[in-house]
């Protein structure tokens, strides 16, 4: 069968499974969503580090796991040169198809594992780096990290003191490390994101894939709506889905029919609920701002 | 051992090599998703209960045939639907809050069409009882009834007063809406299927009503509104004046009804408009008279529209008081009239003025309803100035006997028409089988006002009907329209208005094979599956997988955590939550 | 063949001699030479490794974990600082089983700046459970290194091969270089055995542990541990016999008929074994144990060597700011097992620190001091400090 007038035909998506039921991710989680997703994109055979994050707990405690590759649950802070030191073990026995894969947070890649992933990807080894944003410490119970957007509340940021700062451009921080491939995407939109794990998985040197990923506990939303807030976040700009070969060539994958108000992003969620009318406007000239910024690179090299 | 005490089988690190299917997270859920199979907003209001999602998922993966045979379930003439049913479904069509409605009928006429050239027969075995029913009238109630009846198993016979089958189908709409071979093409299929037709035969008169209810055991009644309401003013009876069913009759019929150049047809209904479009293609100037206005006209309004291309005039809020003329119409005494209240049609009363104005004609057509001859009715069943009483499922006061279509309170049009034969089919056949009308009988499964019955729903066979049914209408705000691009609607294309004017072509085109296919892309498919997999790959827990011994999904309960994602993506609301206990 | 070469050109010897297979590492004075070392080598194709070059000690004990997950022999070297910031990792390769071999050039902690000798910055990782192997010269540096992957690899756990700063690292001696092939047979090619990420074998590695699991799991290091006392005598023995040198955990000089023994580790042995003599030839009844491991610790080796001994002075290039030098520690600790009458008086002296030469006068100093006093005490001595 296949799916009549439906913007997607979920035909193309691989039948193959790696994550299995009975995990341990909260109800509506879309990190464990995203997981499934993005090995059916990679595909076999791939190993995983893992370090601190929601990660270390959704595949199980010991002796369970949902994962069907083989995983390392490294340390917070070493994802990226934990990647780097199995990618040349597997290189000296031989095996360089195997593909090498990190699995972090936000508060892993923004900020204490930043260190790491810049040199992983200033010598570009042969790895890709995968960042689940979920867009604070949501392990830790939702305190704010480098990836947390402007105006959020969290535990740290208190609704009287929300963040005010804007949410660190990782992808800038990345772009500007020339690597072949960077990739924006979501699980909202399932067949972009396999495509782009596929094409990372094609590419040598250090890939790195941004993966917006909702949060329902800690974003204050329904668990029903997770994949629908993050389709907003795209449909807004708010988090557009692209890719960037080379630190060159800057290509928009998804294109909205029709861009919609930030606001509808923003009012979906609790932790955005203090926000007034006022801050709703200064924040979609933000996301404007920046989205601009990348459209004339998108124009550029289109 | 010195340092522990408990012996300890654990790898050297924590290496975990067990699947986390051992961890039932199921447990943790208060609510849980169910597949449904809800209605879709054309299916239920269809009165001819078809299952237009169910077709038109078919006709988009180009299934044309089995698309056919899924409306001959319910409904024995597509072609003719698709041209003269007023599609009501599409101004319920979801996909209007989208972007255009799905041209549903033009899908459904280019299968019917399909049908008929590729004479797709339906074949049934010989009569499995020696009972049979008598039907009377062969109009598109009583037709409907003999085929379903005899698809069920009965021996069918069908009278009819008429010299051809077919009642108003053949002799009231005409053939630039409704060719007459689309017409016999479809009503020859009875004829096939061994159903017995008495034609040029009137029962009250050439057969007693008695004579029936002694030789069958059941009857059908069929036999239309064919009494034309009297304007009830005085010189009806000059030359040049028509009813609007002689005029059509006469048409239909091939004859030159003597009318004059300029022509004023009284009335607002569709059968006012169907003798003006006529009029005008007899080479006449034609002038609608309606006493309320525009808004207010029972007609269809592409009906309407079609006639002012042709060049229908048309005066409102006057209503006729006077005849001009000696022997022949030379004029009208209109007067004027004013809108009031609301009344019990739910549109604004026309009051008169008292003021009036005269228009010239030299010919006039009286087209403001049509009724039942209440003498043609048997003297035992009872009804309320020819409208016959019956139940729900068509049942008259005289147990045996059954009513359908316009003879009984409904809305007259075909599609109802062809719906309560359906109905009084079933309950027939229940009769006849000694089935008693219990909770499960089938007048619980009849949608919506107009008491729409699908057979197939009722069977449980219907493509999309797989599991948990549900009479619950799908609006737009249970969709996930993100997952629809906007398209617009393919338009009805119709013939220039000279050619029409040369005769009685038929007035649209038919969609290409091409325009059909993106037109059945385009419906959403409302309340039901269509295996496109969303819950499946959203599913957070990968506890959703195909129903490995059917259609559709299953969830496994023992891994669902109850999130809800499933419900939220599914495009076309087949899926809810239930709480648990 | 015998070479002239410098600690940190032991090290580095001993590593490629060893076969390594991945290298990460990050430069740090005294330590820079060992990587600067082994990156020739691996240009010059004298050694088949991976080189990794990382940007802080704590990717590049990260990245090693990683490598030896992947299956492969992997080193790294560093000091002071460079130690403290792995810190997490070290006790991280412990409990993921990963038998990283490290050498530390031992460094003084920051602040203020020092970059000569001190043993804080390794008997601070005391707790991360890697077995430490001190070192007293480069030809141990070299054997030791040697030694040191095979023993950490038989027990799955990661061995530190400790040198003193530029006393070792700096300093140049002749010492002679195993033939590489003979290096083979002693040390066969790394087997991971099971325990490695065998991308055909989906398993998860460092699963999180509830709390009726994750005692079994640290049992099983202090079990290892234990047996690593064992393992590293068989090691050395078998070294012994295949390359002629022979090393002990515990090992004494002059000290069979000694009244007053003085415990060292590191260079300050050699030293001893000067002063020893020294105050031998003046009719002193003096000797000296040598400790080559910190841990796993050398309990009964160390009672057998000290046992009826009237006085034990050890010495510390180390202290435990409001206790005492980490080996006074471990030692009374180790000899209150003994019965009173055979148990020693045991002083501590605190000397060295941060590069300050340990010379035979310190030592004799330091046996001045034992021998004058009756009772110790209650803290230790630092010797040549101008307290202020
Ligand atoms: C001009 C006009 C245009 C219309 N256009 C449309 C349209 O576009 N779409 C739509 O849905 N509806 C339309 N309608 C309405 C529709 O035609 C009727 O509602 C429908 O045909 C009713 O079907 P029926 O079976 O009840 O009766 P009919 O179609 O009226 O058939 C009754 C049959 O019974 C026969 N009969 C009557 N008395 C006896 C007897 N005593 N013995 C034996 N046989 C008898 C008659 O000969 C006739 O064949 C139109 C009606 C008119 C008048």
């Amino acid at each position: 069968m296949y799916s009549l007038n439906q913007r997607f035909n979920n035909q193309d998506i691989p039948e193959d499974e790696f994550m299995a039921s009975g995990n341990s991710a909260c109800a509506g989680c879309a990190a464990s969503l995203s997981m499934g997703l993005a090995l059916k994109g990679l595909g076999k055979p791939t190993v995983l580090v893992i370090p601190a994050c929601c990660f270390t707990i959704i595949p199980g405690a010991w002796p369970l796991t949902a994962l069907d590759v083989p995983v390392f649950q490294a340390a917070f802070e070493t994802t990226g040169s934990t990647l780097s030191g199995i990618k040349a073990a597997y290189r000296k026995r031989g095996m360089d198809d195997v593909c090498v894969v990190g699995w972090a947070g936000d508060g892993g890649t923004f900020d204490i594992g930043i260190q790491a992933l810049s040199a992983t990807a200033e010598r570009n080894d042969d790895v890709v780096y995968v960042c689940y944003d979920n867009e604070a410490y949501m392990n830790t119970g939702i305190q704010r990290s480098g990836g947390t957007p402007m105006g959020a509340w969290t535990t740290t940021t208190p609704v009287k003191d929300p963040k005010s700062e804007p949410k660190k451009d990782i992808d800038e921080i990345m772009i500007a490390h020339r690597i072949p491939y960077l990739a924006t995407a979501t699980a909202a939109y399932p067949h972009d994101m396999i495509a782009k794990f596929k094409k990372a998985r094609s590419i040598k040197g250090t890939r790195f894939i941004h993966l917006l990923s909702a949060c329902p506990t800690g974003w204050r939303v329904p668990e029903n709506l997770s994949i629908e807030v993050m389709r907003l976040a795209v449909l807004s700009n708010i988090f557009p889905l692209f890719e960037v070969e080379n630190a060159e060539i800057f290509r928009q994958t998804v294109i909205p029919d029709e861009v919609i108000p930030v606001e509808r992003y923003l009012r979906l969620q609790g932790r955005f609920r203090h926000l007034t009318d006022e801050a709703v406007k200064e924040y979609q000239k933000m996301v404007d701002d920046r989205f601009e910024r990348l459209r004339k690179r998108f124009e550029i090299t289109e | 051992m010195k340092y522990t005490d408990r012996q300890v089988h654990v790898p050297l690190c924590s290496v975990s090599t067990t699947s986390s299917l051992v961890n039932k997270t199921g447990t943790w859920k208060s609510a849980q998703p169910l597949f449904i199979d809800r209605v879709s907003p054309c299916n239920q209001q269809c009165p001819a209960g078809e299952d237009i999602t169910g077709y038109m998922y078919l006709v988009g993966q180009g299934r044309y045939e089995e698309a056919w045979r899924l409306i001959m379930e319910e409904n024995p003439f597509p072609a003719i639907m698709g041209r003269v049913c007023f599609h009501t479904c599409e101004e319920r069509c979801n996909r209007t809050e989208h972007d255009d409605a799905v041209s549903i009928h033009m899908v459904e006429r280019f299968i019917g069409d399909y049908g008929l050239a590729n004479s797709l027969r339906i074949t049934v075995p010989g009569p499995e009882r020696k009972e049979r029913v008598a039907i009377v009238g062969a109009g598109p109630a009583g037709l409907t009834a003999a085929y379903h009846l005899r698809k069920m198993g009965n021996g069918v016979s069908i009278f009819d007063s008429n010299q051809k089958p077919g009642g108003m189908m053949r002799y009231g709409i005409p053939s630039y809406r409704l060719p007459k071979e689309v017409l016999d093409g479809e009503i020859s299929r009875l004829d096939e299927m061994g159903v017995e037709f008495k034609i040029a035969v009137k029962v009250g008169k050439d057969v007693t009503w008695d004579s029936l209810d002694n030789e069958f055991e059941a009857v059908f009644m069929g036999i239309g509104a064919w009494e034309e309401t009297s304007l009830g003013i005085e010189g009806l009876n000059k030359k040049g004046i028509y009813n609007a069913l002689e005029f059509l009759e006469d048409i239909n019929l091939g004859k030159e009804p003597k009318i004059g150049k300029r022509i004023a047809v009284i009335g607002g209904g569709n059968s006012a408009i169907d003798c003006a479009r006529v009029s005008r293609r007899l080479g006449a100037e034609a002038t609608i008279v309606y006493r309320r206005s525009e808004a207010e006209m029972p007609a269809h309004t592409e009906e309407i529209e079609m006639a002012r291309e042709e060049g229908v005039r048309f005066l409102f809020l006057a209503s006729p008081k006077a005849i001009y003329g000696e022997e022949t119409v030379a004029g009208v005494k209109l007067e004027k009239m004013a809108l009031g209240e609301m009344d019990d049609s739910g549109r604004r009363r026309p009051v008169p003025t008292g003021e009036t104005f005269d228009i010239d004609c030299d010919g006039m057509i009286t087209a403001i309803g049509e009724a039942t001859r209440v003498g043609d009715l048997p003297p035992f069943t009872s009804h309320r100035g020819g409208v016959v009483e019956a139940d729900r499922m068509g049942q008259t006061t005289h147990l045996r006997f059954f009513a359908g279509g316009d003879i009984i309170d409904i809305p007259h049009t075909v599609t109802h028409a062809i719906g309560s034969g359906k109905r009084a089919a079933v309950a027939i056949d229940r009769f006849l089988r000694g089935i008693e009308n219990d909770k499960d009988s089938p007048d619980q499964f009849t949608w919506g006002e107009s008491g729409t019955i699908n057979l197939a729903w009722l069977k449980g066979t219907s493509l999309f009907c797989r599991r948990n049914p549900s009479l619950e209408v799908v609006d737009y705000t249970d969709m996930n329209p993100f997952y629809f691009d906007c398209l617009p609607g393919v338009k009805t294309k119709r013939i220039p208005v000279d050619e029409r004017l040369k005769g009685f072509q038929e007035v649209s085109e038919p969609f290409s094979e091409e325009e059909v296919i993106s037109e059945a892309r385009r419906c959403f498919n409302c309340g039901s599956c269509t295996e496109c997999g969303n819950c499946c790959i959203f599913c957070p827990e990968n506890s959703i997988k195909r129903d490995p011994d059917g259609y559709g999904y299953v969830a496994d309960m023992d891994f669902c955590k109850g999130c809800g994602i499933c419900v939220n993506e599914c495009p076309r609301g087949a899926m809810t939550m239930k709480l648990m206990e | 063949m015998r070479k002239v070469l410098t600690g940190n050109q032991a090290v580095a010897y001993g590593a490629m001699l060893s076969d390594v297979q991945v290298v990460a590492a990050y430069p740090i004075t005294p330590q820079t030479t060992i990587i600067e070392e082994l990156a020739d080598m691996q240009a010059e194709g004298l050694a088949d490794l991976d080189y990794i070059r990382v940007e802080s000690e704590h990717s590049a004990m990260a990245a090693c974990i990683g490598a030896s997950m992947g299956g492969v022999r992997t080193f790294t070297a560093t000091c002071g600082q460079g130690l403290f910031l792995m810190h997490e990792m070290l006790h991280y390769a412990t409990g993921a089983r990963t038998p990283v071999v490290l050498a530390n050039v031992n460094r003084a902690i920051a602040a203020p700046w020092s970059i000569w000798s001190d043993q804080t910055d390794s008997v601070s990782q005391r707790e991360t459970g890697w077995i430490q192997l001190y070192c007293e010269g480069n030809q141990e540096v070299l054997d030791t290194t040697i030694m040191a992957f095979k023993i950490a690899e038989s027990l799955r756990l990661p061995a530190m091969v400790i040198l003193d700063a530029f006393f070792l690292s700096h300093t140049s001696e002749p010492i002679e270089i195993p033939d590489i092939e003979a290096v083979r047979d002693f040390l066969p090619p790394y087997d991971p055995g099971d325990l490695w990420l065998d991308p055909d074998n989906p398993r998860t590695f460092g699963s999180l542990c509830m709390p009726d699991t994750y005692m079994e799991f640290r049992w099983q290091i202090q079990r290892d541990m234990e047996r690593a006392k064992q393992v590293i005598d068989e090691v050395q023995d078998d070294f012994g016999r295949v390359f002629g040198r022979n090393y002990r955990q515990v090992e004494g000089y002059r000290s069979d008929d000694a009244d007053v023994v003085m415990v060292v580790s590191g260079t300050v042995a050699s030293t001893g074994r000067d002063a020893i003599d020294f105050l031998r030839a003046r009719g002193e009844g003096v000797g000296m144990v040598k400790i080559k491991t910190l841990r796993p610790f050398p309990r009964q080796e160390l009672v057998a060597a000290l046992r009826g001994k009237k006085k034990v002075a050890v010495i510390d290039r180390n202290f435990s700011p409001g206790a005492t030098g980490v080996w006074a520690q471990e030692i009374r600790s180790a000899l209150y097992e003994l019965p009173e009458d055979e148990r020693p008086i045991i002083y501590g002296y605190i000397a060295g620190l941060g590069g300050r030469d340990i010379s035979i006068k310190t030592i004799e100093e330091i046996y001045q001091k034992t021998r004058e006093a009756d009772q110790p005490d209650d803290v230790d001595i630092w010797i040549g400090v101008n307290y202020v």
